[in-house]
């Protein structure tokens, strides 16, 4: 079985207890608009660009592209980044086996001691859940230090209750209370996200609940007080409330895609966001500046 | 007043206020303005004109013990100064430019345990059985340096009695003031009854041999001193909150050297005013006993080093199957502080590598360094090594190319420059210990290395049981990614001949720069974990290895195989033209056995991995890695114990030596900017830290470039 991944980084000290190796699997329900890794929100791989390492070498040109070097229609191919020895063009994720990834992770076997391990994050990595479970169940067949779970809540109940038996903690996103503001926030209401919680409560799994603050969009003492509540509801511990700030806005760019959440650190955050996160269009990328196709140096 | 001795954050507070001040003057160059120099004790001296080098030597100690300026600080627990500028030149002071002796550890365990009478009794027992009159003369001129030792303590004895009596009604005062008199009155009489004393009698071993200028490491602290520590906790006679203010001042005193000057000097070009090779070991298992070492010195040393960020005594860890919990996770929480002062040993690979050697059990159980990480055994060693870059014999078949049609010849011709190049370094070890007897002045080391005492010789005459001369090459990985990177590109995918690809990097890249941005972007090398790049690492760490190894003998002289760049990457770097991995020429590449900055893809534990591939029994003298941590995971959950799982798993994995500093490249960066603002700040060189402000810019570039490099966490 295979999934598709966007990063594999080891010695990770910030996803979970211990030494840990993130997994992260790309491809994401939610479309944030502070999402740092927009990279990981479609499943497929796709290209990214940075304008200011393009030496205008003009090498990428000389490929067969599909789509003739229209950007919009990109299917990600990567046969221009094949050629791109300066590293302007890369093509995100990678087609990868779950013997693969296992064998990625069992490296760092020597460290994960009694905490360390594997740690599933993305995107939302129970997405592609097929390919998840999969490396859930290798990784605990072999006794691979203890999993963990990043997970958004935005998913069958019963795709979660299944990672649930191979799983020793789930990091679980509650991004607001109220309904009409998590859809604002991140394209979809918290219903299913909710209800999940509740779900996984009942399973008795381990679970820290998450709450990404960002100031100006969620952080309203009553918005707080109501995802406590909710979470004490379910007999769940503190809520770890994650001071955060809107992502930069190059990784948009790098992308072809648009900002979500406006220009910069701070500014209030009132528009919708699609589930292309293409509503709102920040002045700091205009979509002709990501486009590397000249072969020019921009 | 409250002061910050760690940049990156201070820890808790132990000490007394009083002490705290006391370092922060020290730290601060306040007694830097004490060192005076000796000048010329020898010309009209009044000693024999015909007599030998030793004799000589000895009586320049006893005039250097009578004359030395005494330096009492009313607040400090410790007596004995080494106030001359000479000594921290690496000079005998008072002896105009005869160099003085570093890289070797004596037997300070040994002279504390008998005391100063009791090494004279051994000498004069030794000469009552003594047929050889010139061994009986060399014992004498040591009995010599022994009494200049008891002249200097006994003016101590009495400058802290005129202390005492000009104390007037200060009842605490002069209290204070005879105890360490009376101390010091003991010791000149009789080996240590307790813990104060056996420090004392430390301090001044070690300070008596500095202030005739040599530069011996310190060895096992808390082998030496645990037992006495110990003994008064369990009786009550010493509380563990004075204990620790004393070894704080054996920290604090240790760094009386460092007055900023050293930079630029002809001994240590740049390398930090603390580079004076003074290691210390802590752990490991006591030879006498079997069992690990573990005491209430070794934790005492660690709080003091986590509180004051003392980085002048380099110290190493021991660390085997017996090392506690308790002590790992000690040994992490130092690390994360910075400053790479603490390092490990993986215990049972050094002792597999001495065993190698031919080193007697109990010796090789005694094992600790020359001041720096070499391996040696302690108070029987006369130590040195020959450093060497290995890139070199990579360019001599390279530049020009030597018609090689296959990679296997064009490797075959690199296997045999090297085996050249340690030829020539074996005959340059014969050309010093075999063209005549060699006279260096040596009196002083030899009292405290029971070989010498033994065998009636010098330390530089064959008198310490072992004489070594270590190879050490350098740019391994350097060598080993160039030649992945040659085999690739030029024979198995023939994308250029070794013709042009010599002339390339005889170019520097000149006209192929989107060749070389294509191997920096695919080339994996060694480092990464990966099978095919540590491949090639092996091979070539074997073949270096087994050409040392056919030969780990000159006459009597050792020749053990160790990797080392320490500094050296700076001076490298002007012989080194481009590399085929896609470098510049004059690059600051792989520091000792560590992946070169820059070509790391995958985190630090890749890099442990890739190392530990190495069997480093087939190095005895030492192969270090160095690894840095980002600062900003100090922040991160429970740190220390993930710390603890890498020095883990670098033992389980079977390392040999392990350098971890924590820093943070933009600090170092501002630091090079605006040295002011960071006095204290240190970092890991390699085998010792360095204060950031007192390296050269040179250096400081160098540190800069290998953590920004290598910051892959
Ligand atoms: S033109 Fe720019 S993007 Fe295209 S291959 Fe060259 S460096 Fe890469
Ligand atoms: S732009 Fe590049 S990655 Fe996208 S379709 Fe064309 S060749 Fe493929
Ligand atoms: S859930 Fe996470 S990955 Fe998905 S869009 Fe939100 S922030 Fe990004
Ligand atoms: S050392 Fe020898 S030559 Fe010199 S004074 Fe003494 S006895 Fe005479």
């Amino acid at each position: 079985m295979s999934g598709v991944v966007f990063d594999i980084a080891g010695f990770s000290l910030r996803d979970g207890p211990g030494i840990r190796t993130a997994v992260f699997l790309k491809g994401c329900p939610l479309r944030c608009v502070w999402c740092h890794n927009p990279e990981s929100q479609n499943l497929a791989p796709e290209l990214f660009f940075e304008p200011e390492k393009c030496a205008g070498c003009g090498k990428c040109r000389t490929v067969d592209c599909p789509v003739n070097f229209d950007r919009a229609n990109c299917v990600g191919c990567g046969r221009c980044a094949a050629v791109c020895v300066y590293g302007a063009r890369r093509i995100i994720g990678r087609r990868m086996t779950a013997a693969e990834v296992l064998a990625a992770v069992r490296r760092d076997v020597p460290f994960y001691g009694a905490s360390g391990g594997m740690t599933l994050s993305g995107g939302e990595p129970l997405f592609q859940f097929d390919f998840a479970l999969e490396l859930l169940k290798l990784a605990a067949a072999e006794k691979i230090g203890t999993t963990v779970v990043e997970t958004c809540g935005e998913l069958p109940t019963e795709h979660l209750l299944a990672a649930a038996e191979y799983v020793e903690l789930f990091y679980f996103d509650l991004k607001a209370a109220d309904p009409g503001l998590h859809r604002r926030l991140t394209g979809r209401g918290n219903r299913t996200i909710i209800g999940n919680l509740e779900a996984l409560a009942g399973t008795g799994a381990r679970i820290k609940v998450r709450c990404p603050v960002i100031p100006g969009c969620n952080d309203a003492p009553a918005e707080l007080e109501a995802v406590r509540r909710i979470v004490s509801g379910f007999g769940l511990g503190a809520v770890e409330f994650l001071p955060s700030n809107p992502a930069a806005a190059a990784k948009y760019a790098g992308l072809n895609r648009s900002y979500p959440a406006g220009s910069g650190r701070g500014s209030t955050f009132s528009g919708a966001a699609d589930s292309s996160g293409a509503a709102l269009t920040g002045p700091v990328s205009s979509p002709k500046r990501t486009d590397g196709s000249s072969g020019t140096p921009e | 007043m409250t002061h910050g001795f760690n940049p990156l954050g201070d820890g808790p507070v132990r000490l007394s206020t009083k002490t705290r001040e006391l370092a922060w003057r020290y730290l601060s160059g306040g007694f830097a303005g004490r060192l005076v120099r000796a000048g010329d004790l020898m010309s009209g001296a009044t000693g024999c004109p015909g007599a030998d080098n030793q004799t000589r030597h000895a009586e320049l100690a006893a005039r250097l013990a009578a004359s030395a300026p005494l330096e009492i600080v009313p607040e400090e627990l410790l007596a004995g100064a080494a106030p001359f500028m000479e000594a921290t030149e690496h000079l005998i002071p008072g002896w105009p430019g005869m160099g003085s002796i570093s890289h070797t550890t004596v037997d300070f365990g040994d002279a504390v345990a008998k005391g100063l009478s009791g090494l004279e009794a051994e000498l004069a027992e030794l000469n009552r059985r003594e047929s050889d009159p010139g061994r009986a003369g060399f014992r004498r001129a040591l009995l010599t340096a022994a009494g200049a030792m008891r002249t200097w303590m006994w003016r101590y004895a009495a400058a802290y009695e005129d202390m005492a009596e000009n104390c007037g009604d200060d009842g605490a005062g002069r209290e204070f003031f005879f105890d360490i008199s009376a101390v010091l009155r003991r010791l000149m009489t009789a080996p240590p009854s307790n813990f104060r004393e056996a420090l004392q009698s430390f301090w001044l071993f070690f300070e008596f041999q500095r202030l005739c200028g040599n530069w011996s490491g310190l060895g096992r602290f808390d082998l030496i001193l645990g037992k006495y520590l110990e003994r008064d906790l369990a009786s009550g006679a010493i509380t563990p909150g004075f204990a620790r203010e004393l070894v704080a001042h054996f920290w604090i005193k240790g760094t009386e050297w460092c007055h900023g000057l050293r930079a630029g000097s002809r001994f240590a070009p740049g390398s930090g005013d603390a580079q004076v090779y003074q290691n210390i070991i802590l752990g490991g298992i006591d030879p006498a006993t079997g069992l690990p070492v573990e005491n209430a010195v070794t934790f005492l040393v660690l709080d003091v080093i986590e509180e004051l960020h003392i980085s002048d005594y380099p110290v190493a860890v021991r660390v085997g199957p017996g090392t506690s919990e308790q002590l790992l996770r000690r040994i992490a929480e130092v690390q994360l502080c910075g400053g790479g002062i603490v390092s490990i040993y993986n215990e049972p690979v050094v002792l597999a590598g001495l065993r190698g050697l031919g080193i007697p059990e109990r010796q090789a159980l005694s094992f600790t360094n020359d001041g720096c990480w070499e391996v040696i055994v302690p108070g029987r060693t006369n130590f040195g090594y020959r450093p060497f870059d290995a890139l070199i014999a990579l360019q001599r078949v390279l530049f020009p190319p030597r018609g090689m049609n296959s990679f296997e010849s064009l490797y075959a011709g690199f296997t045999g420059e090297l085996a050249k190049m340690c030829d020539d370094l074996r005959d340059s070890i014969e050309a010093e210990f075999y063209t005549g007897r060699c006279s260096h002045p040596a009196a002083v080391l030899s009292l405290l290395m029971p070989s010498c005492r033994e065998s009636g010789r010098s330390y530089c005459d064959f008198g310490a049981e072992y004489t070594v001369r270590a190879i050490h090459a350098g740019g391994l990985p350097d060598v080993a990614n160039s030649l992945l990177a040659i085999k690739k590109y030029v024979f198995d995918e023939k994308r250029l001949t070794l013709a042009e690809l010599s002339a390339v990097l005889e170019n520097d890249w000149h006209g192929a720069e989107a060749l070389r941005r294509e191997i920096v972007r695919d080339l994996i090398c060694y480092g990464n974990d990966d099978d095919a790049a540590d491949a090639m690492m092996l091979r070539v760490f074997n073949d270096y290895t087994a050409i040392v190894a056919a030969r780990s003998k000159v006459r009597d002289v050792l020749v053990p195989c160790g990797v080392s760049t320490f500094g050296r990457e700076i001076e490298f770097a002007r012989r080194r033209k481009a590399v085929a991995f896609g470098r510049f020429a004059g690059e600051y590449l792989a520091p000792n056995l560590s992946p070169t900055p820059g070509t790391g893809r995958l985190p630090l534990t890749a890099a442990i991995r890739s190392y530990c591939k190495m069997d480093f029994t087939r190095t005895p003298n030492g192969c270090p890695l160095d690894l840095r941590l980002e600062a900003g995971i100090r922040g991160t959950g429970d740190a220390a114990a993930a710390v603890v799982e890498l020095l883990r798993g670098f033992i389980k994995l079977g390392g040999f030596y392990l350098q971890l500093d924590t820093v943070s490249v933009e600090m170092l960066r501002e630091a090079r900017r605006d040295p002011d603002r960071f006095p204290n700040l240190v970092v890991r060189i390699s085998g010792w830290s360095a204060r950031f402000a007192t390296l050269s810019g040179e250096w400081q570039e160098m540190i800069i470039n290998r953590a920004a490099g290598e910051s892959r966490s």
